[in-house]
């Protein structure tokens, strides 16, 4: 200690310490308590570890698939695309949009232009007793039930690969005739639901790459529903039955199965090709496939009556916005959300309805928010 | 004025209802310790945290070394302060408290050696700070205050919790920093902590200033040049004083009370009257009776602003 003291030189403008200083004091008081070091590396591993669990359990994790050909068909393993073991196959749609097209299919090539006619007569179905997460794809107990968004009906598509592009003309559960084409588009037709009593009838015309859908109660009056361009559709298409069913919420929170039976009459197709054989095909209801099924499903053909029955979903995906901190979970982007899918959207169910960019902007928007709340209410106060 | 002092002027500050200070007005210079003494509740804390930009005054400022203490740039090179010696993270040790203050203002670590060495917890400095005792809390404030090696001290009540080893240590320390040419001012609800270190005390009580001059004075004022002798025959010894042109009170069977006359000139009298007596004892007011006095009077002394007391 020197004698006879002396201020240090004259103070400059006010202000208060240089940065530098100021955050090695703060990080030499936070390394200096160990509770605090401590607490702050279990709070790291624990949003990792979640993390981790949360993507895995909800069937994501970088295994979708762009433009170049597929994983082999059910069950055939998981060397395409950029697929390993433990991630489930998620399809994208044409806007590269991860899509479900779980779907049983009879069909048969059509080339150039042509009309395909059916009617249903009755669409029942039935709901797993277990739920998604005990038994997935296997055939076990069941309930009648039938999903609200079961389809069945007529679909054009250029290949039957998940998630190429489509149109299809449908009856469903409980939500009556629709036209939904490339999995984000969606048009109402007649309301009402499917019986024996009150058949539907179901048609797709092609004109190059247009397709229009129309709708009958007796086959003879038809209403046009809408119409779908789908681009680049080549000469040769698939063009069939299909009957597909997804996972219902309905009495179980964490979704159950479902798996649905149509029966069509008066199938027709009409074009200038030599009629060929129907096929049936499963369609996305492998093992390596993220959507649950119940069982494969089927078809049954007599003549022009077909019964076919399938499970799984061709689900669009649309992303809305939501704007709470749990947005940057969007990070994860698990689960698209779309208005044609009965799913409860939930962060629990692995929906971020944000993109991951955007759901990371709202995250930090809210700690801009809470570091201006705090700056305000430390500034306002005495020291 | 840059110079190494503590300017309050004219400070007001309200708390809801309670006016915690009413123009606080003092100066502390440097070279002695100035004591701020007052009842609990008299505004001496409050004082203190405005000095050190901890509470924004409503009124009237409080310069340090010339300047509002927000525009100091290293404040710790101005002015040390110990405030609240129980206020530190317990699980931290001593060493790294003052380690993290070295930082924020750009010191040294050798500086936190230094001055943890100079207030005796070398040995403890690595122990964690909540296992301290008050006194050892208290001397790892003064280092805390020290480590910038100011010419300003501020000191809130640093006797509490100290044994007397602590307090006799801290008395001398304070008065070594004074020497040195430091500008001191230590707070204190006891006038009796100040007696034999401070050179100058401030009284405040409810937000005033009560008195602010030099003890020697204050002491003075109080005393009132009172005298007592012990003598078997009191009345005797009355009335010769009296013949002498003082007044002299008895007050009991051996006890006589004289006022306006020193100590050595009653002897003489006395003498010279033959009057036998056991004893002559000039009575000298303690800083305690002083505080005494001044705080449940509290109109009895007017203090000029030369700061010389007069009755």
């Amino acid at each position: 200690m020197s004698a006879a003291k002396t201020p240090p030189p004259p103070t400059r403008e006010p202000r208060r310490g240089d940065f530098g200083p100021v955050l090695r004091s703060e990080w030499t008081k936070f390394r200096t308590v160990r509770g605090w070091v401590i607490g702050v590396v279990v709070v790291a591993l624990l949003s990792v570890a979640f993390t981790f669990l949360a993507a895995n359990g909800t069937h994501t994790g970088g295994c979708t698939f762009n433009g170049t050909p597929p994983p082999p068909g059910p069950g055939g393993g998981t060397s395409g695309g950029n697929c390993s073991l433990g991630h489930p196959y998620v399809p994208t749609g044409p806007d590269g949009e991860a899509v479900a097209d779980s779907y049983y299919f009879v069909d048969q090539p059509l080339t150039g232009n042509g009309t395909i006619t059916a009617q249903v007569t009755s669409l029942t179905g039935v709901t797993s007793t277990q739920s998604v997460n005990v038994a997935t794809n296997s055939t076990t107990a069941t309930r009648p039930g039938l999903a609200a968004w079961a389809k069945a009906g007529i679909l054009v598509t250029p290949t039957t690969t998940q998630g190429s592009a489509y149109a299809a003309a449908m009856a469903t559960g409980s939500h009556g005739v629709r036209l939904q084409y490339d999995y984000t588009h969606d048009t109402a037709g007649l309301p009402g639901s499917v019986s024996a009593g009150s058949p539907r009838w179901l048609r797709l015309t092609r004109t190059a790459d247009t397709l229009t859908a129309y709708d009958s109660t007796n086959g003879t009056t038809w209403a046009n529903i809408g119409t779908a361009h789908l681009a680049g559709l080549p000469p040769t298409v698939a063009v069939g039955l299909f009957v597909t069913s997804p996972v219902s919420f309905q009495g179980n929170s964490s979704g159950a199965p479902t798996l649905a039976t149509a029966t069509f009459d008066h199938v027709s197709i009409d074009s200038h090709n030599a009629p060929s054989a129907w096929r049936g095909q499963i369609i996305g209801t492998g093992s390596d496939d993220f959507y649950p099924t119940l069982g494969d499903g089927s078809y049954h053909r007599s003549d022009s009556s077909f019964v076919v029955s399938g499970s799984g979903d061709i689900a669009p995906g649309v992303i809305q916005g939501l704007l709470t901190p749990a947005a940057g979970f969007a990070v994860l982007q698990a689960v698209p959300y779309a208005a044609q899918v009965s799913y409860p959207y939930t962060l629990a169910n692995g929906y971020y309805p944000l993109a991951p960019w955007a759901g990371f902007l709202v995250l930090c928007a809210y700690a801009v928010v809470a570091l201006a709340v705090a700056t305000f209410l430390v500034r306002r106060r005495d020291a | 004025m840059s110079d190494a002092t503590i300017e309050v002027i004219g400070l007001r500050k309200r708390f809801g209802p309670t006016l915690a200070l009413d123009g606080m007005t003092f100066t502390v210079v440097p070279g002695r310790v100035t004591g701020f003494v007052g009842p609990n509740g008299a505004g001496k804390s409050t004082t203190i945290r405005v000095i050190l930009g901890l509470d924004a005054p409503d009124e009237g400022t409080a310069l340090v070394c010339g300047q509002p203490y927000q525009h100091l740039c290293h404040p710790l090179n101005h002015v040390g302060a110990l405030v609240d010696a129980a206020a530190l993270q317990p699980s931290r040790t001593a060493r790294n408290h003052l380690l993290w203050m070295a930082h924020s203002q750009d010191m040294a670590t050798s500086r936190v050696d230094a001055v943890i060495e100079f207030v005796g917890l070398g040995s403890a400095a690595r122990r964690k700070a909540g296992g301290y005792s008050l006194g050892m809390r208290q001397r790892l404030g003064i280092a805390a205050a020290m480590l910038g090696d100011p010419p300003v001290l501020i000191m809130d009540e640093p006797f509490n919790g100290m044994d007397p080893e602590g307090i006799i240590w801290m008395r001398r320390l304070l008065r070594s920093f004074a020497a040195e040419g430091r500008a001191i001012l230590v707070s204190s609800h006891l006038m009796s902590e100040l007696q034999d270190m401070a050179d100058h005390v401030v009284v405040v009580g409810r937000g005033r200033v009560l008195a602010d001059a030099s003890v020697d004075e204050l002491v003075a004022l109080a005393s009132g040049n009172q005298v007592l002798v012990r003598t078997p025959t009191p009345a005797e010894a009355a009335s010769a004083l009296q013949r002498a042109g003082t007044v002299a009170t008895v007050i009991d069977a051996n006890t006589l009370s004289v006022s306006g006359l020193e100590a050595q000139r009653v002897v003489e009298i006395l003498g010279q009257e033959h009057v036998p007596f056991s004893e002559v004892t000039a009575q000298r007011a303690t800083l305690e009776d002083v505080y005494l006095q001044l705080t449940t009077g509290e109109a009895e002394f007017q203090v000029n602003p030369d700061g010389e007391a007069r009755p």
